[in-house]
Parts: structure tokens; C-alpha cells; sequence
């Protein structure tokens, strides 16, 4: 009896870890209409959007190294 | 005999449970060396944002090649044959020459972009496939520290070049900017220009005159500037896939960049021992060329022929 609880607990905590797994996907963005709307919005998110593609001094291009 | 059909139970199931953790940490990967490539490419819409990318990714191959040139040196001090490191090395010069030869304002330099940029990557894999083969374990360790320590000018000279092109395109993110919310600051483009102010700096300044806006204004402006954003993302991404599509083609191009590399090798028999190893090389992108040109013509074949029976079905009816 000790023994089927355990298995069944484990079950559960397994079958979590599947679906987080499986769930773990990255959205893309698709062609289509490009109609945004915000009800409302912070400084910071106009500031997040008005720097979008500020380059950072140290940024590279990353080829990988040869060695 | 309980216990053990139990454990042998819970491995089963703990060995089901991980395989969608790691098909999706693959999906991780490639979707963020996509990502990598996308940033970089976000920012080459404009005419200095184009240059500063092409010369950082030439300054890339620049370093593999001071690099490159230290292992064969390596090589050959411990007696062994170089030839194919030297022809890498070659391939990585004739991708310098290419985009030297590239507009930046040109509607084909953020394809060749991204097309040289996977060459490059796959040059330095094989380059350190082969090098590990050659090199002993010490040697490794020796050459990975004069590579960091590289002191040339040829480099200053592309971190200088690239500093400047940083400053100017943020600067011209900035001004777009400021004209959406209506803010007028010359002193500080000034600066951004000069690399005297940092991103938080400038977001501060846009902080600070957004507090004088409604909150319909700030909205309109958000959206504005999220449009915009979207725009350039879903025109890069299509730039990104026609690039893809196009990588073979590129690769058949590249052959009178080899060339023209190859000529430029001054010792005559390393010359000829890498133009021997190139042909060789040269010969499997030509079969592989053919080889999908000849799957394209099917393909159109194909699609002709379906037009063909669709538009007798259509007269049929």
C-alpha cells in the first residue's frame, strides 16, 4: 500500500515535469496585421521600446573560436 | 522481486519524463542562435548600422585568422602537415575580401550577412575539429593565451572603426526616437555620438519627459514606436529565411573570392599545397550546387506539371 502511494506520488511529480517540459516553447513572431494596443503604459515600457537596437560598446559579432 | 520491478518502474519513467526537457533545450539553442543573428541584423536597416556589422563580423574572421595562423605555426614546429589549416585559413580570407566587396546600403548585404556570418561559424568548427587532431595538450593551452593576448593594430584599427559606428547609430536610434515623443536635445545626441552617455543615462532623459505627458500621449507614442519595431522584425526574419534559401548560391559565388585569396599566398609551395587542397574542397560545393539546382529544375518540373493537369481539369469542367 506504502508502495503504490509512493509510486502514485511520484507519478504526479514526474507527469509535472513532462508537461513543463513539453510546454517549454518559444513564441515567434509571424507576418500579419500590425495593430498594437496597450491600455496602458509605463515610461519604462516607452523606454524599452524607444532603445530598441542600442548597441552596447563591447558587442561582438560571435563566429566561435578556432581553437 | 517487488522492489525491483519498482525501481526498474520509476528508471522507465524518470527516462520518459526528461526526453521532452531535452528536445525542447534543442529548440532553446537553435531558436537563440537565431535570436544572436537577429539582433545583430535588426540594426543593419540603416546605412551605419550595416557598415558597424559587416566590420564587426570582419573583424571575427580577422582574429580567427591571427589565431589560425599561431596554430599552423604550432603544426608545423611539431612536424606535422598544416595543409588543411592553411586552407581554412584561405576560405576565412576570401570571406574578408567578400565583404570588403559588399555595399552596405545594398539590399543583398544583411543575406550575405548572415550567409558569410554560418560560413564563418562553420570554417572555425571544422578549423577546430582538425586543429584538436594536430595539437598536443600543452600546445592548446600555450596558443589559447598568445590568442587572448593578441596585440595588433590591424585590430585596434577595427575596434576603433566599429567604437565610432556604435556611437553614430545609436545616436540616429535616438534622434528617431526623440522626434516620436516630441523631444528636442541636441547636447545630448551630441554626446551619444561622442560614446559620452550610457543607455541608462538616455533612458533617464526619456523617463524624465514622459512624466510630462498624458497618458494617451505616452500610448500613442508606444504604439508608435512598437509598430515600427515589429516592421523591421518581420523584415529582418524574411531577409534571415531568403538568406537560407540562397546559401548554396553564395557558396558557389564565394569560389572567385577563394581564388583571388589563394593568389595572395606569397610562399609558392604553401600556395600550391592549399590550392590543391581547395580544389578538392571546391569541387564537393560545385557537386553539392549541382545537385540542388538539378532538385530545383525537378521541382519546377513538377510544379509545371500539376499547373498542367489542374488547368485540364478546370477546361474539363
Amino acid at each position: 500500500m506504502k508502495n503504490a502511494i509512493t509510486l502514485l506520488l511520484l507519478f504526479v511529480v514526474i507527469s509535472a515535469v513532462f508537461l513543463a517540459g513539453c510546454t517549454t516553447k518559444t513564441e515567434t513572431a509571424k507576418q500579419g496585421d500590425i495593430t498594437v494596443t496597450q491600455p496602458d503604459v509605463s515610461s519604462d515600457e516607452v523606454a524599452d521600446e524607444a532603445l530598441t537596437g542600442w548597441v552596447e560598446e563591447n558587442e561582438d559579432v560571435q563566429i566561435g573560436e578556432i581553437i | 522481486m517487488k522492489k525491483q520491478i519498482f525501481g526498474i518502474g520509476l528508471i522507465i519513467l524518470l527516462v520518459l519524463s526528461l526526453f521532452p526537457m531535452v528536445i525542447s533545450q534543442e529548440e532553446l539553442t537553435e531558436e537563440t542562435i537565431a535570436q544572436d543573428t537577429m539582433v545583430e541584423v535588426f540594426t543593419m536597416g540603416q546605412k551605419i548600422g550595416a557598415e558597424m556589422r559587416l566590420l564587426q563580423l570582419e573583424k571575427a574572421i580577422t582574429i580567427n585568422i591571427l589565431g589560425g595562423n599561431e596554430v599552423i605555426a604550432q603544426v608545423e614546429e611539431d612536424g606535422k602537415d598544416a595543409t588543411e589549416l592553411e586552407a581554412l585559413i584561405t576560405e576565412f580570407e576570401a570571406l574578408k575580401l567578400e565583404i570588403q566587396d559588399l555595399d552596405p546600403e545594398d539590399e543583398e548585404a544583411v543575406e550575405a550577412f548572415v550567409n558569410i556570418k554560418h560560413e564563418a561559424i562553420e570554417i572555425s568548427k571544422e578549423f577546430r575539429e582538425i586543429a584538436k587532431g594536430l595539437l598536443e595538450q600543452g600546445d592548446k593551452l600555450a596558443i589559447a593565451s598568445r590568442i587572448k593576448g593578441l596585440n595588433n593594430t590591424e585590430l585596434e584599427q577595427y575596434n576603433e572603426q566599429i567604437r565610432n559606428k556604435i556611437y553614430a547609430q545609436n545616436a540616429e536610434i535616438v534622434s528617431k526616437t526623440f522626434d516620436v515623443l516630441g523631444i528636442e536635445n541636441d547636447v545630448l545626441l551630441a554626446k551619444i555620438e561622442n560614446g559620452e552617455v550610457t543607455n541608462e543615462e538616455v533612458r533617464n532623459e526619456i523617463r524624465d519627459a514622459l512624466q510630462a505627458m498624458t497618458s494617451e500621449e505616452k500610448r500613442s507614442a508606444w504604439t508608435t514606436l512598437k509598430e515600427s519595431g515589429i516592421r523591421k522584425v518581420v523584415a529582418v526574419r524574411a531577409k534571415i529565411e531568403k538568406a537560407r534559401l540562397n546559401i548554396f548560391e553564395r557558396k558557389a559565388k564565394r569560389l572567385d573570392y577563394l581564388t583571388k585569396a589563394t593568389e595572395r599566398i606569397q610562399d609558392p609551395d604553401r600556395k600550391a599545397r592549399v590550392q590543391s587542397t581547395l580544389e578538392k574542397r571546391s569541387s564537393d560545393i560545385e557537386n553539392r550546387t549541382y545537385a540542388i539546382s538539378n532538385r530545383l529544375e525537378k521541382a519546377k518540373e513538377i510544379g509545371q506539371n500539376i499547373r498542367n493537369i489542374t488547368k485540364g481539369r478546370g477546361a474539363l469542367e
